[in-house]
């Protein structure tokens, strides 16, 4: 008994530092990844493939708020020499209160998503895929790009 | 002891979902004004890794188009005839690197200008956080694509000179059917006065009977003049009468517990209307 509460005492104290704040929470779970490519193939990430990544949020001011969450989305990977050729439509991206694979509700990644009256502590999962199509020309090699994710109360 | 071996996983858990938290910001607005030009906000890296955080500053605000869908409008040379401080805010530091489970405080100073009429300025702080990551070279034949993220996040910064002064009235509402058939009570807001309104929206409709057949509630911020819309889903809103109340209660100091700006008395629209 004298464990228990001391383990609550400590999560309560250790927790409220960092929850007390008003403020927007915003966690990464996983980058987008498509892996290997065999080269001359293209390869597509839909929102609930392995490779997608994982976004999740919430805020923690009182009343509902509306959140805004913009991605500036690259057109091309590269290597540092060579282009690789990526893009994004409604297939590759939704969003849920609840982090699963059913009733996700897709968008448009190109193009703002309004998510209406969120309330204090309500979880927000983001989930992002793409599409990269390889031409027999591109060089071997590692291709990178970046993706801003921009998150603000209306 | 079992029950200790539980409740000593699920508070593990519950441990390792706090923390996991990218960067954190607050507060989500810096408030300054001519007596004191400084302010502040404390960037928290809660993560467990590095991140190369960087500050800047764009002028914008809400708006609305005729249908009440919202965005964000950035305007990226203010001219004067906005009430932007984005010429005049400096940050210290601006570019820093923040190691796990570290914070900074970034001070924030306003140079404005003393011949400013009175009112609200205001300007987003935009905070990107970069993951610091060395890139690793697998691929032998293929190729290998990867894309990493990073997170902006936009706050605001306002001052304040003299009398500041702000006011919500709702000249009209629309009943609005849009091409699922679905109806929208479309409110148009005119915001007076020098500065922004932030406020509580509480929305209720009441049918024939008097019965609740919607209720709901929100903060908002209205920079300039705007459309809200309500949905009013098919389920809900059989064929017949309806009074829709919308409610609106001037809170500043729910974003801003510095506001010395006197409340406004709350303003109240009664609309009656008839679903067909």
């Amino acid at each position: 008994m004298k464990l228990k509460n001391s383990l609550i005492a400590f999560i309560l104290l250790f927790t409220a530092g960092i929850s007390c704040a008003q403020s927007f929470y915003v966690f990464r779970h996983k980058d987008l990844n498509f892996g290997d490519v065999f080269i001359g193939y293209s390869k597509n990430i839909r929102h609930f493939d392995n490779g997608a990544a994982k976004f999740s949020l919430y805020h923690t001011f009182r009343g509902r708020r509306e959140i805004l969450v913009t991605f500036n989305l690259p057109k091309t990977l590269s290597n540092g020499k060579a282009f690789l050729p990526i893009t994004f439509n409604r297939r590759n991206a939704a969003w849920s209160f609840r982090d699963r694979k059913r009733n996700r509700r897709r968008f448009n990644p190109n193009y703002p998503l309004e998510i209406r009256r969120v309330r204090k502590n309500k979880k927000i999962f983001i989930w992002l895929g793409g599409k990269i199509k390889t031409n027999n020309n591109l060089p071997p090699g590692n291709y990178n790009g970046t993706i801003t994710l921009t998150v603000e109360f209306l | 002891m079992k029950k200790n071996t539980k409740l000593i996983i699920a508070l593990f858990f519950l441990l390792l979902t706090q923390l996991k938290a990218q960067v954190i910001i607050s507060p989500y607005v810096v408030y300054t004004d001519e007596h004191n030009k400084f302010g502040s906000l404390i960037v928290q890296n809660e993560s467990y890794d590095s991140y190369e955080i960087s500050i800047s500053f764009i002028f914008g605000y809400p708006v609305s188009d005729s249908l009440g869908n919202r965005t964000m409008k950035y305007i990226k040379q203010p001219n004067d005839s906005l009430p932007s401080i984005n010429n005049w805010v400096k940050a210290f530091p601006k570019k820093f690197i923040l190691q796990p489970k570290e914070r900074q405080t970034v001070r924030l100073l306003i140079k404005a200008p003393k011949n400013l009429k009175d009112g609200t300025y205001w300007t987003r702080i935009v905070t990107s956080s970069t993951p610091v990551i060395k890139e690793e070279d697998t691929t032998k034949n293929g190729v290998s694509a990867k894309l990493r993220f990073v997170l902006n996040q936009v706050t605001t910064v306002i001052y304040r000179k003299g009398k500041a002064a702000t006011a919500l009235t709702v000249p009209n509402v629309k009943l609005y059917r849009d091409s699922t058939n679905t109806y929208q009570l479309l409110y148009s807001l005119k915001r007076k006065g020098n500065s922004p309104f932030f406020g509580n929206f509480n929305f209720k409709v009441y049918n024939s009977k008097g019965e609740i057949v919607k209720d709901e509630s929100d903060y908002s911020s209205i920079y300039f003049d705007m459309t809200r819309s309500y949905i009013l889903p098919k389920a809900d809103f059989i064929p017949g009468k309806y009074k829709a109340v919308l409610e609106i209660n001037f809170n500043e100091k729910e974003d801003i517990p510095k506001s010395k700006m006197q409340p406004m008395p709350p303003v109240k629209k009664i609309f009656e209307f008839v679903i067909r």
